[in-house]
This record gives C-alpha cells, structure tokens and sequence, in this order.
C-alpha cells in the first residue's frame, strides 16, 4: 500500500486554490473595504471637492486629492490584512490545522501572501482604473494626466505590498496578534524616534555635538508611517519606492527562512523565536533609558542624581515591561531576575556611556591644519546643510560653469571656505572652545549679550567631514571671534551674500517702525547698490557685527522668475555702519524716504535702567514695566530736541534688559512702539545732560 | 508503519516528551493512554508534522514526517477539540479538504453522510460539540487516510453514535489497512477498540502491550487453600505480580499459561480455586505497581 499519492502538481503546492478560496471566503472583507475606502478617498473626492461654481484644478499628483483619507486606509488595511490572514499563526487550534496539512511551509506562506496581496493590490488597480475612466467626465474638478494614475497606482502599490510584507514578517517573529500589531506600528515609527533620541542624548552629553534641528520632513523620512501621514511636502520619489520595494524583497526572504524555523507551538508567545528574546529586552530597555534619561535630564539640568536617577528608572521600567511581554504574567520576580536585569543595565549603561564618555576623544578632537580642505563658521549651517532648502528657496547663484544655457539646477552654493588663513582662525577658535569648554547655562545666559550658537564644519582631506556645534558667549573670545567673524569666508556665509548674486530686478527699502518705504528698480542702481552693499557687509568689523545696533531699514531684493515660475525675495538689513551705502542712498535721494527721523517720532522718554531688587527677575525684557518703575520714581525723562532724537535713533542698541544701561521707549507716528537700549557711551553730551 | 525513534519535546525548558520511542504496525489501533500532562498531544502533534521533534526521527513509511506533504497527504491529524474555519459548513470544509488531500473521496464522504445525519449546509459553529466531533470524523474518514491520529476523539460521543465510529474504524483498518493511533486519559473508553496500548506518563512510555497477549496471559484467581503453606510454596512456582489476602481467601494475579496456572494450584486441591478474566485497567494497575508506579494517578 502506498502512503504517499502522486499527482500534486507544482503549483497545487504553491499557490494552492483551497487555501487562497478560504482566505478569501474569510478575509475578504478587507478587500472590500480596501476597495471602498479608496474608491471614496480618490475617485468620488473627485467629484465632491470645491464648489459647482469653481473651475477643475489641475494637480502635479493625485494624493493631493482627499490624500489624508488615502493615506489613512493604506496605513490601515495592509497592516490590518497582515493581521488577519495572518492570524492562523498565533491561534493554537489554527495553527494545528493549518500545519498538520500536506503543504510545506513555503507553500502555506506563498498562499497566505498571494491571497493578502491579491485581497489588497486589486482595490488599488481597480481605483486607479476608476479614476482614469472619470478623469474626462464633467464635474470632474480636477485635471491630471494618465501619468498621474500610473504614478498614484504605483505609489500606492509599493506602499501597501511593503506594510503588507513587513506586517507579515512581524507575525512571523511574534506569536500574538495585538502585539503584532503593536509591534508593527512601533516598528514604523522607530526609525525616527530613536534617531531623535539618540540625537538628543548625544548633544546633551557631548560637548559640541551639533544638535539636530532640521525640519520634521527630514526626519519622518526615516519613518514609513510617519512619511506616509507627512507625504504632503512631496510626493514619494522613485529612489524612496526603491528602497520600499527592496525592503519588501528583504521582508518577504526573511519571512520565509523565519518561517521554516518557526516552532509551531510558538502561537501565544510574544516572541517566536527564542535568540529575538536579548534584542527584543535590550531594545525595549534602551528605549526606555533614553526616554526616561533624556526627560530626567531636560527637566532638571545638570543635576547629576537626576540623570542617573533618569537612566535607571528606564531600565528597569524597560527591563520589567519586556520581561512581562515574553514571559506572559507581570509576576515576574524570579531569582534570576535582579541578576540579569544587572547584566543588560550594565552593557546598556556602556554603550550610552562610551559614545559621549571622552574616551572616544570626540570632544577635544581638532583637526590638523594639514588635513583640512574647506572649512565652515557660522549659524546657518542647518540651512545650508539642509538637503531639501533648494528645493524650498531655490539657488541658482553657483551657475554651472560650463556655461550651458539650460535651466539652471538648484543648486547649492558651495558653503566651505578654503582660505587658509580663515581655517586657521576657525581652528583657533575651536581651540578655545574645547580648551575653555563655555556652556550656556541658564544663569549665564542673561549675562551674555552677543552670545551665539556657532556650527564649525571641516571638510577633510580625506572625504570626511568633522562637524561640531557650540554656544559661544559674548565674552571671554573676542580675539578668535574677531578673526574669523571679520574674514570674508565667514561674512559670505553668515550674511547670505550669494544672493546679492542673483538677477536682481528690484529693491525694496521699507523701514522697519514707519511705514515709509522706496523701491529701486533702475537697472543700473539696482546694480551699483548690490555693489555697495556687497562691500558694506565685507568691510563690516567684528563690533560692527556684535554691537547689536538696530538697523535702519530692511532691505528687499527682488530676484527675476526663475526657470520653476517665480523668484524670491531675500531680505538684508541697513545697518548703521554701512556708511557708503547711506552716502549713496542720500546722494540719490531714497534715504530721507526710509529712514526713521526726529519728525516720525511722536515721543521718547529716555530712562536710566534701576531695576534691581524693585522688580523681580522676570520682568528683565518687561520693557514697560521699566519704563513704568522709572515713571513712578521720576527717573524718566521726555526727549524734545530733534538733534537729541535723531541721535538716539542713530545710535539705538537692541533693548537687553540690563540694569544700570540706558533705555529708550520710541512711540511712531502710525502708532507704532519700540524699546531700545542705550549704552554710556551712545550718549552725546546733549543726552546726557537730560538725564537727571 | 509509525516509527518514533528517541523523540524529545521541549517547552521552555520542560520537556514534555522524553526520548520516546514506538512503533504502530500498519493496520493496527494503537490507545495511547496516560494523564493530564503526560506528553500524549505533544507527541500526536509530533507525528502528524506540528512540532518539530527536538531530537530524534518520526518516520511513516520510512518517510520523515515533518515539511513532507508527501507523507502528509495521507495522514489526517483531529485534534481534542474539534476546529473549523470560521463561518464554515460541513460543505465549505469537504471543498477545503477536497482540494487538499489528493485522496480524498466524494464517494466515502456520500456514504458517511447516511452515517452522520448531519446538516452539510449549516454553519459548523452552530453545531453541539458532538456533532461537530461527527463532522470532523465524517471529513477525516473522506479523505480516505492512510493514518489516522486523533487525540481525545470519543469526548463528547452519545453511546450510539461512539459504538457507529468504532464499526467505522474497524471497517477502514479492516478493509483498507487504516493505521489508526488514539489517545485517551481514559482506558475503558478505548479497551475494546485498540489492539496495542502504550501508557505515557511525564513524557516517557511506561509499558507498551499487545493487549490480546495481555488478556490472555494474565489472570485474576481467588483461592482458599488448605493449608497456609501451600500458599508460600505456590510463590515459588508461579509469576505473581499481584497477591493480597481478605479473611481465608487470596487474590492472586498471576501471569502465565491458563492451563498451567490451572494445574498449579490443583496440586495443592484448595477449598476454592476461581479463575477470572482481568479488565484491561486492572491489569495495568497490578503491571505498573510492578513496575514501581502507583498506577491511581496515571490511569483513571
């Protein structure tokens, strides 16, 4: 007798009708929805935006159509059919069934995901189907193109085939569903917070780490779900499908060499396999820590039993929460217990410790004058740095040598420096700083006007870049700051002065407590001012740019439409040093057109600052309460002469709250009420004699 | 033939089946027997290709059980607790099954179905726990197995229907050498079904028996001899495995030849010589006594 039968064909094995039927007859209900809710959020929003009265608008993609309904069923279903054609593996009696039948595991496996698959990228093809046939129909409000569709179908395929497939490989590893999906959801969004978090320990502890503060964008593109409920910004690019269909492709090989491995009594476990157990405790722990360590530290800076009481509370929050999630009961206290928990807290606590310890010399490290190519010194080096501010403000300042005429890229400009002399002055300012090691911490702060937080960037010679970040207070590094905040490199930069530039088609000057403005737009001014300007900005010295002067006016340049349909506007400060270009601007007569005069004050009321101990604390930028307290003590004075005027809004500081300085409330004609400071030697003896 | 060679079976360090080893022939009905935790589903589950043995072959036909649909087409595993698809009938399940097993036959399922009055149409759900155990056997028995495995499969059973499912299984062992293995806590429950019994107790087999020879070669006698000597000088002669003594009459279970046993003890011309047939449970109360276990918590 024979105790096998031949006649199973290949694809009898592998795509097996009884168990793709059963699937369907089971789980087909998540097709259904699939295919309504896209139906509803693409198809019929079509139809149901705008008014009858408005004209179809034409969209550069089709997410723009209802995409937060679109995004909120491909976030879902995929995962949620995961879940469910899935669940065969975390049910006992499922899970005997299923296994004690004649197929292999890959045949089971290649099965369950043909059915998913089917179940979910059918309602996408049909959708886009729909929309392709109404996008001719009337009351159709909006215009797209057949490439449009095949974009929208293929986005949206890749996208629900890679949660499907990461959904599916979650529940291969664990063996409940609700944790399954938990995890998956987690899992999503990991990539992102755990790179936030990290970042954020290591520019706590690390002195001259360059904290991370770029847009929200950048970083929820290290997180699928976070990407998806964020696609607005732009639209997935074909090198992000790319890496979404090659990671399915992983996901899908992994899943199945996890599942010939998998246990069958593994349904009900958290974790399906036993050597998951350390990653799975040691991940969770690690979170936790920096969580927990992270918050202790902001809220309670630089106390040192905070910190530590902040890490080890993580851990054993972590260590606790996973060990209840594998062994299934929150009794966990076991003998073994506080020596494990002792093990992982110490390794963790290493690898925490190591990256911001010194040991790595991270924080002294500056690089040999030899080995450096370009350098950088500013405040602006997120923005330069940052991959998508082309495509937000466009550059076309670096034209492309060759000479071409084309569209130019939007491109970024160049922003090291390779003058030797400016890379030694940076290097010796990085010097002082890791040598003097200046923090800001909060009692400082206040006492530190011209204060700044300054990024040092190095390109090497050997392709790397070594990038710091640190606060610099406005004393104690005059010498260094003066070298590098007077070279050219440094002003290009600081000052943006790539812009100038550009095609300028026209200025704007509009004072900045009046409404008086002027426009320049005779080509041959426009020029000579640019020119000017250029120059004011690089002859700037370094108290011309710490002395936190107000500036006249600011300035508007206007650049021509460039190749994407439309020009910016960069705007730039008239600054009371820039003497020729104030020259310039009377010789052609636009200064009295812009510049704040004796006639557009209505009043000011000059005060010597004494507020020390009559009011508290808080109030220091409470301008009005100064000028208040003064009053009441007669400390306060009304300026009447015009020469006395004009001589304040000449020589008017940015208003910093400090007791003994000199202040100055400004009231506008237009209504409009400034505060400024004063310092001893602004006044002119006409002032001074004024002040009681 | 079922060939289970040194299989271990752990779960979290406990091991629920310990290096066991068992042979079914073909066409025979092995009773698996033993208490709550003794293993008995692990190592069902372990042949029908559930589990992975930790150590050791499980091999049908000399083939190897695990990830070989080749075997697995013509094994049906049912467990304790009878499940089915959600939603399903008896109906959508036959389809299920019929594009799963190759052997299986339309023909045997219409002949069961004047067996099991059951409502093919209805949904499975809806059905008492016993008719749901009828419509997993009416299934199992159409894809026409080669073995039949079944774990805990008279639960549930009224009288009638238990003594039908027997006359089927003795039917297909009889007419198409079905191999079937049983597994029950409770010996009466399977003793006039199985011809092979293994008793499984904390993952190990304890004694595994033919259960003709059983019968046949063990023997429950009360005698009142005539002297209390005869009694020590009987000892000698006869393999007692079992002895005690209520007023002037003994109770022996003695093991050996009838006839011999017989002659033995009218030697010696007792008062009362009786000779009765053991049940199958005492039998394996007195063997494992014998074999040093306390048999009460083991066998109910």
């Amino acid at each position: 007798m024979k105790w096998g039968m031949p006649g199973m064909t290949h694809s009898r094995y592998f795509f097996n009708s009884g168990v793709i039927r059963q699937n369907v007859r089971q789980h087909g209900w998540i097709g259904i929805i699939y295919t309504l809710g896209l139906l509803f959020s693409l198809p019929l929003q079509l139809f149901m935006s705008g008014n009858s009265g408005t004209q179809p608008q034409k969209v550069d993609n089709l997410f723009r159509v209802a995409g937060d309904i679109q995004v909120l069923f491909i976030v879902v279903l995929p995962v949620a059919a995961g879940l469910f054609v899935f669940r065969y593996l975390q049910s006992k009696m499922a899970s005997d069934l299923w296994h004690s039948l004649p197929l292999r595991r890959e045949h089971l496996l290649t099965a369950h995901m043909a059915s998913g698959l089917g179940l979910l990228l059918l309602p996408v093809w049909l959708t886009a189907a729909v929309t392709a046939i109404v996008t001719p129909l009337g009351g159709n409000m909006y215009i797209y193109s057949g490439a449009d569709i095949w974009n929208w179908c293929l986005i949206v395929s890749v996208l629900t085939l890679f949660l499907f497939v990461f959904s599916t490989f979650v529940g291969i590893c664990t063996g409940q569903t609700v944790l399954q999906g938990i995890i998956i959801y987690i899992l999503l969004i990991l990539p992102a917070a755990l790179f936030q978090l990290v970042n954020l320990h290591l520019s706590t502890y690390l002195y001259g780490y360059p904290q991370w503060s770029g847009s929200s964008d950048s970083l929820y593109i290290w997180s699928p779900l976070l990407r998806l409920i964020t696609y607005t910004n732009d639209i997935f690019s074909v090198a992000e499908l790319c890496i979404y269909a090659a990671l399915s492709v992983v996901f899908i090989a992994l899943s199945f060499v996890l599942y010939r491995n998998r246990h069958g009594e593994k349904t009900g476990q958290a974790i399906a396999f036993a050597y998951f157990n350390p990653l799975f405790k040691a991940g969770v722990m690690l979170c936790a820590m920096l969580l927990s360590g992270t918050y202790f530290t902001s809220v309670k800076p630089h106390q040192l039993g905070w910190m530590i009481f902040g890490y080890i509370t993580g851990a054993i929050l972590g260590y606790i929460a996973s060990e209840m999630i594998i062994r299934k009961t929150w009794q966990i206290l076991t003998r073994k217990v506080p020596m494990e928990f002792a093990v992982y807290g110490i390794l963790l606590g290493l690898l925490l410790y190591i990256p911001v310890s010194g040991l790595t010399g991270y924080e002294n490290r500056v690089p040999a004058g030899e080995h450096v190519t370009g350098v950088y010194a500013g405040s602006k080096y997120q923005m330069y740095n940052d991959d998508s501010y082309p495509r937000i403000y466009s550059f076309s300042a670096s034209v492309d040598s060759s000479g071409v005429d084309q569209d130019p890229p939007l491109a970024k400009p160049d922003f090291y420096t390779t003058d030797k002399q400016y890379i030694e002055a940076v290097r010796s300012l990085h010097h002082a700083l890791v040598t003097m090691r200046p923090t800001n911490q909060d009692s400082v702060r206040h006492d530190s006007p011209g204060a700044r937080m300054f990024t040092l960037a190095y390109q090497l010679d050997n392709g790397r870049k070594l990038v710091r970040q640190y606060w610099i207070p406005g004393e104690g590094f005059e010498p260094e700051m003066k070298s590098v905040m007077e070279s050219k490199g440094f002003k290009q930069n600081e000052y943006t002065l790539y812009q100038l530039d550009e095609d300028i088609e026209s200025i704007r000057l509009g004072s900045n407590y009046t409404n008086k403005a002027v426009s320049i737009s005779d080509p041959q001014e426009v020029k000579e001012f640019t020119g000017l300007l250029k120059q004011e900005i690089l002859n700037m010295s370094y108290e011309d740019q710490t002395g936190d002067q107000k500036s006249i006016a600011t300035m508007q340049m206007n650049s021509k439409p460039k190749h994407i349909g439309y020009g910016f506007y960069y705007d730039f400060d008239w600054k009371p040093s820039f003497h020729e270009l104030e020259n310039w601007l009377v010789q052609k007569g636009y200064a009295d057109k812009v510049r704040s005069t004796a006639q557009d004050v209505i009043s000011a009321e000059l005060i010597q600052d004494d507020y020390a101990g009559k009011l508290p604390e808080e109030t220091r930028f409470d301008a009005e309460q100064h000028v208040k307290l003064a009053r009441s003590e007669n400390r306060a004075v009304i300026v009447k002469g015009a020469t006395e005027i004009n001589d304040i809004l000449s020589r008017q500081r940015n208003f910093t709250g400090k007791n003994g300085d000199y202040m100055v409330k400004l009231v506008y004609k237009g209504g409009f009420i400034d505060y400024a400071s004063l310092h001893e030697e602004d006044l002119t003896p006409g002032l001074k004699a004024l002040i009681p | 033939m079922i060939e289970i060679r040194g299989v271990s079976k752990s779960f979290q360090g406990e091991k629920a089946v310990d290096s066991l080893s068992l042979t079914v022939h073909k066409a025979a009905i092995y009773g698996l027997l033993g208490s709550n935790g003794a293993g008995k589903t692990t190592l069902l589950k372990t042949l029908a290709g559930i589990y992975r043995p930790d150590e050791g072959t499980v091999r049908i036909g000399n083939k190897p059980v695990f990830e070989n649909p080749e075997v697995k087409q013509s094994l049906i595993f049912m467990p304790d607790s009878p499940y089915f698809f959600p939603q399903a009938s008896v109906n959508s399940m036959a389809a299920y099954y019929r594009s799963i097993y190759p052997g299986w036959s339309d023909k045997r399922f219409e002949e069961l179905g004047t067996v099991f009055r059951l409502d093919t149409a209805r949904k499975l759900s809806r059905f008492s726990k016993g008719m749901q155990r009828q419509a997993a056997f009416w299934l199992a028995l159409s894809c026409t197995p080669d073995v039949l495995i079944m774990d805990e499969p008279i639960d549930g059973l009224d009288p009638v229907m238990r003594r039908q499912i027997k006359n089927l299984l003795f039917q297909e062992v009889a007419e198409r050498e079905l191999t079937v293995l049983i597994s029950s806590h409770n010996l009466r429950e399977i003793e006039d079904l199985c011809d092979h019994v293994g008793i499984m107790h904390g993952g190990r087999m304890l004694v595994e028996k033919d259960l003709d020879d059983l019968k046949a070669d063990t023997h429950k006698i009360q005698v009142a001899f005539r002297d209390e000597r005869h009694a020590a000088a009987l000892a000698a002669k006869l393999q007692i495995l079992h002895q005690e003594q209520r007023g002037s009459v003994n109770l022996y279970i003695v093991k050996g030849d009838r006839e011999r046993i017989s002659q033995a003890f009218h030697v010696y011309e007792p008062y009362v010589f009786d000779l009765l047939p053991l049940t199958l449970e005492e039998i394996f109360i007195y063997e494992m006594g014998d074999a040093g276990y306390d048999a009460q918590p083991i066998l109910l």
